[in-house]
């Protein structure tokens, strides 16, 4: 049997859903349930209150959009590391026929109307209607490429690429699109790491000491842009700044045989020069993983009634 | 002739295929819980940016983790919600400080607005105190069933509880805000 403080609640959430979806007022429901007194009045004044103040617009469509893409790209890369780590012979050898069959494939079609869109895009940058198509034929080139070491090779022209863009961009005072420009430069050092992360223990040490060179150069024209870029692109570009620095840390380490600093993109943007690797990794290691609720730092969401 | 929409898949089919490695599965799990994911990051971070990237992350962590998640009672919007629950706590935590909901003010036009069209600055900035001063649970059930208005059912879910134990924290929850709001006037007089 319920007790008088549940069916209080009940009807406090009965109103509440009313008003939130249109179907009642406040007066509506205090007329409605006329023996639950002023108390009634005051929780849902409260309620809704705080409802009309505080509800947020959900993500822009547009945000929504890219950031779609992004995801799905940092995804498959994921995949194709796990996919290179865990593949067996025979996986390999259907994997190359498929590799075979998109080759054919991608050759069919830029041989055909494609190569227009292809050659035309090559120039295109953020904000720009083939940007998308530069983006995509990008990707097919990772998807062709047969090595970690090749998907490194490319991803490092490729952020090379985004640099570019990103300066493009500056001279050219787009404003608007210099921050999706800086996301983008970001999202091609995930992948890139990522990437790097996946290569073999064997691998070539001149590779990673090239990218590392490329990413200090990286670094001193992102810094230069400090004082060009407007003030609203200064923070994401900040950012960025030490986002590159993380990278060339990661080479470090691998360079030096520590292996990988797990750190998930995006996560430790602001922090980075106050904390050292070792530090870094040991926070890493006492992370809670994703799915279990922080005990020590808010109380499990348990009964409290 | 229209042609006859596909009926949606359940979360538990689109799971099961982002775990078979299919991103296009997880690209529709993403459509279905961005808004939610990130209008509960927005009210948490204040922020338009950093909610936009910390959801992004949320779901990149959520794909990453997928292979730990087994269904059993915990819908996948739940799973969701615990990593971005943590990964808040993460990012507090990444910037050295306790950042209050208090600490940082949404830009009015990232809010609902009012019917009157008038931002109430000092309304609004009392609540946000009021509310950083509540117990962990009672926060989590004003956010989530009140500020963003989701079922009961599905905060719930989101907090496992029964959703008579949710009515009842909700009671409470806002009981122990009206107090604290008058106490915060109070204050200002």
């Amino acid at each position: 049997m319920k007790n008088r403080y549940n069916s209080r609640s009940d009807i406090l959430d009965e109103c509440l859903r009313s008003i939130q979806e249109g179907k009642a007022t406040l007066e509506d429901c205090l007329r409605a349930h006329p023996d639950a007194g002023p108390e009634l009045r005051n929780l849902l004044e409260t309620a809704v209150n705080t409802w009309n103040l505080m509800a947020p617009f959900g993500p822009s469509p547009e945000y929504v959009k890219t950031s779609e893409a992004r995801l799905r790209r940092r995804m498959q890369a994921v995949q194709k590391t796990s996919n290179a780590q865990g593949a067996n012979r025979s996986q390999s050898v259907s994997w190359g026929i498929l590799r075979a069959a998109i080759v054919v494939l991608v050759m069919a079609v830029l041989l055909g109307s494609g190569w227009g869109v292809f050659s035309a895009s090559a120039q295109a940058i953020p904000g720009d209607a083939l940007y998308p198509a530069k983006l995509e034929f990008e990707q097919v080139r990772l998807a062709l490429s047969w090595t970690a070491a090749g998907d490194v090779s490319l991803l490092a022209q490729y952020s090379d690429l985004r640099l570019e863009e990103i300066q493009l961009l500056v001279n050219k005072n787009r404003d608007r699109d210099l921050l999706e420009g800086i996301k983008q430069y970001e999202g091609t050092l995930d992948l890139l790491d990522v990437a790097l992360q996946s290569l073999p223990q064997t691998s070539d040490l001149n590779q990673l000491q090239a990218i590392q060179v490329r990413l200090s150069v990286h670094l001193s024209i992102l810094e230069n842009l400090r004082s060009l870029v407007p003030s609203s692109a200064q923070e994401a570009l900040d950012r960025v700044i030490d986002r590159s620095r993380q990278s060339q840390g990661l080479i470090q380490n691998l360079r030096l045989g520590k292996g990988p600093v797990s750190t998930p993109p995006g996560q430790q943007k602001k922090d980075t020069k106050q904390i050292s690797p070792t530090e870094r990794e040991q926070k890493e290691k006492t992370k809670t993983p994703p799915g279990q609720q922080k005990k020590e730092t808010e109380k499990p969401l348990k009964k409290t009634d | 002739m229209d042609a006859t929409p596909l009926p949606e898949l359940s979360d538990s089919i689109l799971v099961a295929r982002a775990k078979g490695g299919d991103t296009g599965a997880f690209g529709q799990l993403y459509q279905r819980y961005v808004e939610n994911i990130y209008r509960y990051l927005f009210v948490r971070m204040g922020d338009t940016k950093d909610a936009e990237d910390l959801a992004e992350e949320v779901f990149f962590r959520s794909f990453q983790s997928l292979g730990r998640y087994r269904e059993r009672g915990l819908p996948f919007s739940a799973f969701l919600y615990r990593v971005a629950h943590n990964m808040l706590i993460d990012y507090y935590r990444s910037q050295k400080m306790n950042v209050p909901l208090s600490a940082s003010e949404p830009k009015p036009d990232s809010l609902r607005p009012l019917d009157d069209h008038v931002i109430r600055d000092e309304e609004l900035k009392t609540l946000r105190v009021a509310i950083d001063d509540l117990p962990s649970n009672y926060r989590e059930v004003i956010i989530l069933r009140v500020i963003l208005s989701l079922p009961t059912a599905v905060v719930a879910k989101w907090m496992d509880q029964t959703e008579v134990s949710t009515r009842v924290l909700l009671h409470r929850a806002l009981q122990m805000l009206r107090g604290r709001v008058r106490e915060q006037n109070e204050k200002q007089i």
